[in-house]
């Protein structure tokens, strides 16, 4: 087994990616091995994508990449309707609300700027490794000097209610600024897709500035789609490492990390082939990656244990209806493409389908959102609150009960619509799971919580990127600053590698 | 009439608050609407040779250095602690509690033994917080946004006290304040009895369940207390929870400290943003420069101060503050001891705080009818009969029963708390214990149904919240109860806030009112001795 | 319905007999009964000083049941048990025990015991504190089986010069050849018997592993041996004598298991207690192995060190000082050694102490002379552990006396 490689990348997940990418244009010989036979993940397969709506990747990942910022981020931010069970929907985009009285446009614009600025204070930490307790270096702790300064820098005033807000819930936030309603629908969905909370959870507002602290050319918290769609971002990340010789593969399962000597020395895959290199990052989840591919063997018991007690129940479903033509909306309106469709109509909607979803039942009334796909003739669905461990498990049955479920919701606002689909599909995060190496079939590999983030994240003794065998890394959703696709963690994860050098 | 001080309420906190000021040479006074002192802790008697600890119940958070500094033992107070506790599930088994840590393990080994060695290392991890936490209790909560150099001192405190925890226990700590109490308990313990045992602890007068984050933090707040140095110990208080009011009454009459019941507040007489005085609603009015409320923020603030004397972000503040009542009370006239299906009649455990649970759904389900505007269906209930060990509250051969409610709504999403739901919601309690209990209703005497409507109109706790407000996180700390106004000052000059709506927050404790007493002669340049270094 | 239900009995309240309770009362004299695992453990059963010259004068008894006892079994038995200890237990060959520490990840020591390998596939750890939940932790994802077996088997320490000629005497054939740390199964009284060869007293003996339902069977069948051999049933004082001689350390005493405590800066390493020689550093990975090879290359903050101090009186609970004025540490035991005549003592010195300062160290006792208390500052030394070792301990065959 000869050292062909520097570094091996587990997974092509846009992470997995970003770091390939980062050590590669570092001069780092990198081979990315992916399980599946399409590249990207979650956001990669074109003929059912886990996660069809992309945040924007960091513009400061993007400009060291020398991607395309315009291809990427140029295209007009994605617009929200906010469906609601009477009435027209409200449009959405970023704090700018319409369809609505001109009271709740101006409270909603001023509470949605206070937000942003006070997600962009916490931001500041998304592309620094977390500061290690009780054994901080240097470089981590000007990383949190920083935040607490530009947390003062937005006043007195501002930061006592970042203080205040920050480990509260969305529930009490949002009723106390803009009332509950479909617009408070729509940022409590932003506030709990992919966990497992609901808005009345503590811990519900962190998760919406961290959402909002996303950024784009066009601001924060904004959703932009690349031109040409997630596939756009996939290949201009794989262009960036292959242009920089890296190598791909795709079908290529990783089994084992290799360890000599309490050192990565590399993988063996399904197939029995073993590739040997010093330094091994993975963009699978923080579990999946310690206790299946690196093995307990290697892992101390409080450590195993820590990560076994890692939260990380997946809630979501995706679905996919094959539609020709959309219907118009019931309250008039067209559904154009690339759309956002928000379908929780109030908070009290969501809190109560998360109600069943935590004791492992599937809620009455979905809440969900969807896009439709007008190239690919296809609506496609996130349902929230669809849980991993429903009691009966996911079976073909509970999975049509979803997709009929979340049809009647959509037949209600868009009349029509049942009799034009000609296909669908469910996939479960039981599915997600075993398809993505994302244990719990979480979006994020792991719920984003005050207890499993920073020097927590994905839990105490895992944090900063570094796995105790040296040389093997974690690069994905797992690790800080955690999920949705900002590239965050893969860029992290390899500069801290590159940091450790050496391998 | 002109005092040095007067204070608005004699709750636990208004007269510890008080009592400290009076021992400093204050002429004070307090000023009670009720006929007795004692707010939420009273013991009073509605039937004839029958004493109720009519709304707080459990003595064991009160400082000791409370207890020691204002004498309290030499004016009557006597704290007797619980034998024990134990948990009823619906299939004839039951969880005992004893506190022969032996006896325990014995207990725990019938249920699991792997529960047993997770005990240890839970009980380890919950002492190690309430270490943690305990120096903070007394010690006012440093602004983070001021830079004065006494809250940047107190700020540097508290981050190296956290910092001398070492790496391990400092994210222990994290998640502690932040985890559900579920997920905290899923890592100990296996048996769903043991955690629904334990998991109370974490919601007892929250608006949360125990899948909620945050609720691992209540806990502690339940569990912090101690008696006699036996951290976690809870005790009753001999003659019921009036008598710590008493005899906090009699140390502050004792130190020269006037007290006028049937005295209700009609405002707080404000000049030049300055306090002045209160005025009665009988018309009079009493004047001093100093003013303390022991009520609520909302009752202080709203209800008997003029707005047009407060900031309007202080307003906005006092307006969001969040009450939501979640609990109720029943006290019960027993003629005789209650047997249980699943017990022996003799067991110790009973001698403590008794519930009727499988499994920690059980309360999240009932937090969701409370969330619904429902009391709930199958309650969370906090049961125990005082008078085993007391011999003072019921005649002897009788018994009394203090029967604490989780969850009942402020306000029913249909209807009103009127006579027939007060019944139903009673009704709702007595059968669900009447099912592990069968002779407990024909025991019945008489009985005091208390919804948190109730609790407000008679013990003036806003929205029957049993610890002035949420312990959420926005309400804790440098945010109880609006945040830059968390050192128990109000924007009005001489008036101050000592009630559980300020830092550390609710249960019977005493620290809100000696903090707010520090920090008043601190103000007035009076030497601080509060008897409480050690 | 639970109202059909039949009550259950609450468990019992404060000390729980043990398999040779019946025994156990008959001989203790004192009626003094100490509190170990909830068992009734005797404190001395008639006069402390006897029992211990029992111990290295004639053979003696003691109940060791309330030892908590694991069974490890499974293929992966021996990677668990590996995994487990910082000691290269793949060298440990069925029919032998190793005295073991086990640390945790930060490299402090959870606790010390005894590895039985029973057979290939089959181990058995006897040690002080609950373990459960710390070797479910190390054996998740081993295909291992953990059992507590506490109660399951009951252990008497048969220790004392004349221990393997009693043992001969009841016909356990062979019994002269079990080198020490050996076992073996043997017949007494018609009841199937493991016994080791080993103890906590440094001296020549046996831990007898008995089912409880044969317990009294066996040790009638002792003692009857035993009364041509000078056999006595002791305590634990007498036993705590010999162990402090022996150089043995005892959890909760000398050292805190990193499981117990509440200050992070109370757990101790093997490198502070001196039981470096315990860590095999070069066997693949363990549990807390990363933090012990940092640790290694650490001068040790502090450490646990034998001393010898002048005149008679013990120190107990004494702190250690530094030309008589600096406080460096302090004694956990401490005993004025009958065998020895020497006055002992185990104490924590914090770093350079007991390191590379060693000399004019002094150790204040405190003595109450008829009420009055009197401070005493006397001169001690460092000497190497331990105090008493003599050869008939690992002798094979041992003499009869």
């Amino acid at each position: 087994m000869s050292a062909r490689y520097d570094a091996i990348v587990i997974g092509a997940g846009h992470n997995g990616l970003v770091a390939a990418a980062v050590l590669a244009r570092k001069g780092k010989k990198v081979l990315v091995l992916e399980a599946r036979d399409h590249l990207g993940g979650m956001l990669g397969d074109p003929d059912f994508r886990v996660a069809p709506q992309p945040y924007a990747l960091r513009p400061e990942i993007a400009r060291v990449l020398q991607l395309d910022q315009k291809r990427l981020h140029g295209a007009k931010p994605v617009e929200t309707l906010a469906i609601s069970s009477e009435g027209a929907p409200l449009s959405i985009i970023g704090g700018q609300v319409s369809g609505t009285d001109a009271i709740t446009e101006h409270d909603y614009a001023t509470f949605h700027a206070r937000l942003g600025r006070q997600a962009q204070a916490l931001g500041v930490m998304m592309l620094q490794s977390p500061p290690g307790l009780g054994k901080a270096s240097f470089g981590e702790m000007a990383g949190l000097a920083r935040m607490a300064l530009k947390m003062r820098l937005l006043g007195k005033t501002e930061m006592r209610d970042l203080l205040r807000i920050i480990l509260s819930n969305a529930w009490d936030l949002l009723n106390d600024e803009i009332g509950d309603g479909p617009l408070a629908g729509v940022l409590a969905m932003d506030a709990t897709l992919g966990g497992a909370m609901g808005p009345r959870s503590p811990g519900t507002v962190l998760s919406l500035l961290y959402r909002m602290a996303s950024q784009s050319s066009h601001g924060h918290g904004l959703r932009v789609m690349p031109e040409g769609g997630p596939d756009a971002l996939v290949k201009a990340l794989s262009h960036c490492v292959t242009s920089a010789d890296g190598e791909i593969r795709t079908g290529a399962p990783v089994a084992r990390i290799l360890v000599d000597q309490d050192k990565a020395a590399g993988v063996r895959l399904h197939s029995g082939e073993e590739i040997a290199a010093p330094l091994v990052l993975s963009n699978a989840s923080p579990k999946f990656t310690l206790m299946t591919l690196l093995g307990v063997e290697h892992l101390d018991g409080e450590f195993v244990r820590r990560c076994r007690n890692m939260a990380s129940k997946g809630m979501v479903s995706r679905l996919d209806f094959d539609i020709g033509e959309m219907p118009p909306l019931h309250h008039g309106g067209k559904i154009e493409h690339g759309q956002r469709l928000v379908f929780a109509p109030t908070m009290e909607v969501i809190e109560t389908a998360f109600n069943a979803a935590k004791y492992g039942e599937m809620p009455e009334r979905p809440v969900f959102e969807a896009t439709y796909d007008a190239a690919a003739k296809r609506l496609c669905v996130t349902a929230q609150f669809t849980p991993h461990d429903l009691k009966g498990g996911w079976t073909d049955d509970s999975k049509s009960k979803l997709a009929r479920s979340v049809m009647a919701a959509l037949e209600d606002a868009l009349p029509g619509l049942s009799s034009g689909i000609t296909g669908s599909r469910v996939m479960s995060p039981v599915d997600i799971e075993t398809g993505y190496g994302a244990s719990g079939g979480h979006w994020h590999h792991g719920e984003l919580r005050v207890d499993q983030l920073l020097m927590l994240r994905p839990f105490d003794g895992a944090a900063q990127y570094r796995m105790p065998v040296k040389g093997v890394y974690l690069c994905g959703a797992g690790a800080h600053p955690g999920g949705d696709i900002s590239g965050a963690p893969g860029f992290n994860a390899a500069r801290t590698a590159l940091r450790d050098g050496g391998h | 009439m002109k005092y040095d001080a007067i204070i608005a309420g004699a709750g636990h906190n208004g007269l510890t608050a008080a009592c400290f000021m009076a021992r400093a040479g204050l002429k004070t006074l307090i000023v009670e609407k009720e006929n007795h002192v004692g707010g939420a802790a009273v013991s009073l008697s509605l039937t004839p040779g029958w004493t109720y600890s009519n709304c707080s119940y459990v003595c064991s958070l009160l400082r000791p250095e409370i207890i020691r500094a204002l004498e309290l033992p030499k004016h009557g107070l006597q704290v007797i602690p619980y034998e024990g506790g134990g948990v009823f599930n619906s299939k004839g088994d039951y969880f005992a509690y004893m506190s022969d840590h032996d006896a325990l393990r014995r207990e725990l080994i019938r249920h699991s033994p792997r529960d047993a060695d997770g005990y240890e290392r839970y009980s380890r991890a919950v002492m190690r917080q309430c270490k943690f936490i305990k120096p903070l209790l007394l010690r006012t909560a440093p602004d983070p946004a001021s830079v004065k150099p006494r809250d940047i001192s107190e700020l540097l405190y508290i981050l190296k006290r956290f910092h001398n925890l070492g790496p391990r226990e400092m994210a222990e700590t994290v998640r502690f304040w932040t985890m559900s109490i579920a997920e905290y308990l899923d890592q100990y313990f296996e048996t769903p009895m043991i955690k629904a045992y334990i998991a109370g602890s974490g919601i007892i007068g929250t608006g949360l369940g125990p899948y909620s984050p945050g609720t691992a933090y209540v806990l502690l707040h339940h569990y912090m207390g101690e008696v006699d140095g036996a951290i976690g110990a809870w005790g009753f208080a001999r003659g019921g929870m009036g008598s710590i009011t008493q005899a906090m009454a009699r140390s502050f009459e004792a130190s020269g400290g006037e007290i006028r019941t049937g005295s209700g507040l009609d405002r707080f007489i404000i000049k030049d943003g300055k306090v002045r005085g209160v005025a009665l609603e009988n018309g009079d009015e009493l004047y001093a420069e100093t003013v303390v409320s022991g009520m609520d923020v909302r009752r202080t603030f709203v209800d008997h101060t003029d707005e047009k004397e407060l900031p309007q972000e202080f307003v906005k503040g006092v307006k969001r503050y969040r009450f939501r009542g979640s609990s109720g009370k029943l006290n019960v006239a027993l003629d005789g001891m209650p047997s249980f299906t699943g017990a022996p009649k003799d067991a110790s455990f009973l001698r403590g705080d008794l519930h009727f649970l499988d499994d920690m759904e059980e309360i999240e389900r009932a937090y969701d009818d409370w969330k619904d505007g429902k009391w709930s269906a199958s309650p969370y209930v906090d049961f125990l009969i005082p008078t085993q060990i007391d011999p003072t509250m019921a005649p002897p051969g009788k018994h009394y029963a203090t029967i604490f409610v989780q969850y009942a709504p402020y306000e029913l999403a249909n209807g009103e708390w009127d006579d027939t739901n007060r019944e139903a919601f009673a009704e709702t309690v007595i059968s669900k214990i009447e099912r592990h209990s069968p002779d407990f209703r024909k025991l019945i005497v008489h009985k005091e149904i208390r919804t948190p409507k109730d609790i407000e109109d008679q013990v003036g706790l806003t929205e029957g919240n049993i610890f002035q407000g949420e312990l959420t996180f926005d309400q804790l700390l440098f945010n109880r109860p609006v945040p830059g106004y968390a050192q128990y000052r109000s924007p009005i000059k001489g008036l101050y806030m000592c009630g559980s709506s300020t830092h550390p927050g609710g249960g019977v404790m005493g620290a809100p009112g000696a903090n707010a007493a520090r920090e008043v002669l601190s103000d007035l340049g009076h030497k601080i001795d509060m008897g409480m270094s050690a | 319905m639970a109202t059909k239900a039949k009550p259950i009995a609450q468990v019992a309240l404060g000390l729980e007999p043990g398999p040779f309770h019946e025994r156990l009362v008959a001989h203790n004299r004192q009626q003094s009964w100490v509190n170990w695992m909830g068992y009734a453990s005797p404190s001395v059963l008639d006069n402390v000083e006897f029992e211990y010259f029992a111990i290295r004068n004639q053979s003696t008894l003691f109940d060791i049941s309330p030892m908590c006892k694991y069974a490890i079994t499974g293929p992966d038995a021996e990677t668990v048990v590996n995994r487990l200890v910082t000691r290269d237990i793949r060298k440990l060959k069925p029919g032998r025990v190793a005295y073991c520490i086990w640390c945790d990840e930060d490299g402090n020591v959870v606790d010390d015991g005894t590895v039985f390998r029973l057979s290939e596939t089959e181990f058995r750890l006897c040690c002080q504190e609950p373990q459960l939940s710390w070797l479910e932790d190390i054996a998740w994802g081993f295909d291992v089986s953990i059992s507590d077996v506490t109660r399951d088997i009951a252990g008497l320490a048969l220790q004392g010069p004349t221990s393997c000629a009693l043992l001969k005497d009841l016909g356990l054939a062979g019994i002269e050849t079990l080198k020490t740390f050996g076992i073996a199964g043997f017949e007494i009284a018609g009841s199937v018997v493991t016994i080791s060869r080993t103890g906590f007293t440094g001296d020549l003996g046996y831990e007898l592993w008995i089912r409880p339902a044969d317990a009294l069977k066996v040790w009638d069948a002792l003692m009857g041996a035993g009364k041509l051999r000078g056999l006595r049933v002791i305590g634990y004082e007498a036993l705590e004598m010999a162990r402090i001689e022996a150089g043995f350390l005892l959890p909760k005493v000398d050292f805190l298991s990193a499981q117990t405590v509440l200050r992070a800066d109370r757990a101790n390493t093997p490198y502070e207690l001196g039981l470096e020689w315990l860590v095999a550093l070069d066997k693949p990975h363990f549990n807390g192995r990363r933090a012990l090879v940092d640790l290694s290359k650490q001068t040790p903050r502090r450490k646990l060190v034998a001393i010898e101090i002048e005149r008679d009186k013990p120190a107990h609970n004494a702190l250690v000082y530094h030309r008589k004025n600096r406080e460096v540490g302090m004694v956990t035991s401490a005993l004025w050694s009958p065998t020895c005549k020497r006055n002992i003592a185990y104490a924590w010195l914090d770093a350079p102490y007991g390191q590379s300062v060693t000399d004019d160290l002094w150790v204040e006792i405190y003595l109450q002379k008829e009420i009055r208390w009197q401070r005493r500052m006397v001169r001690c030394k460092l000497v190497d552990k331990p105090f008493f070792a003599h050869p008939r301990r690992t002798a094979t065959p041992p003499a009869d006396h």
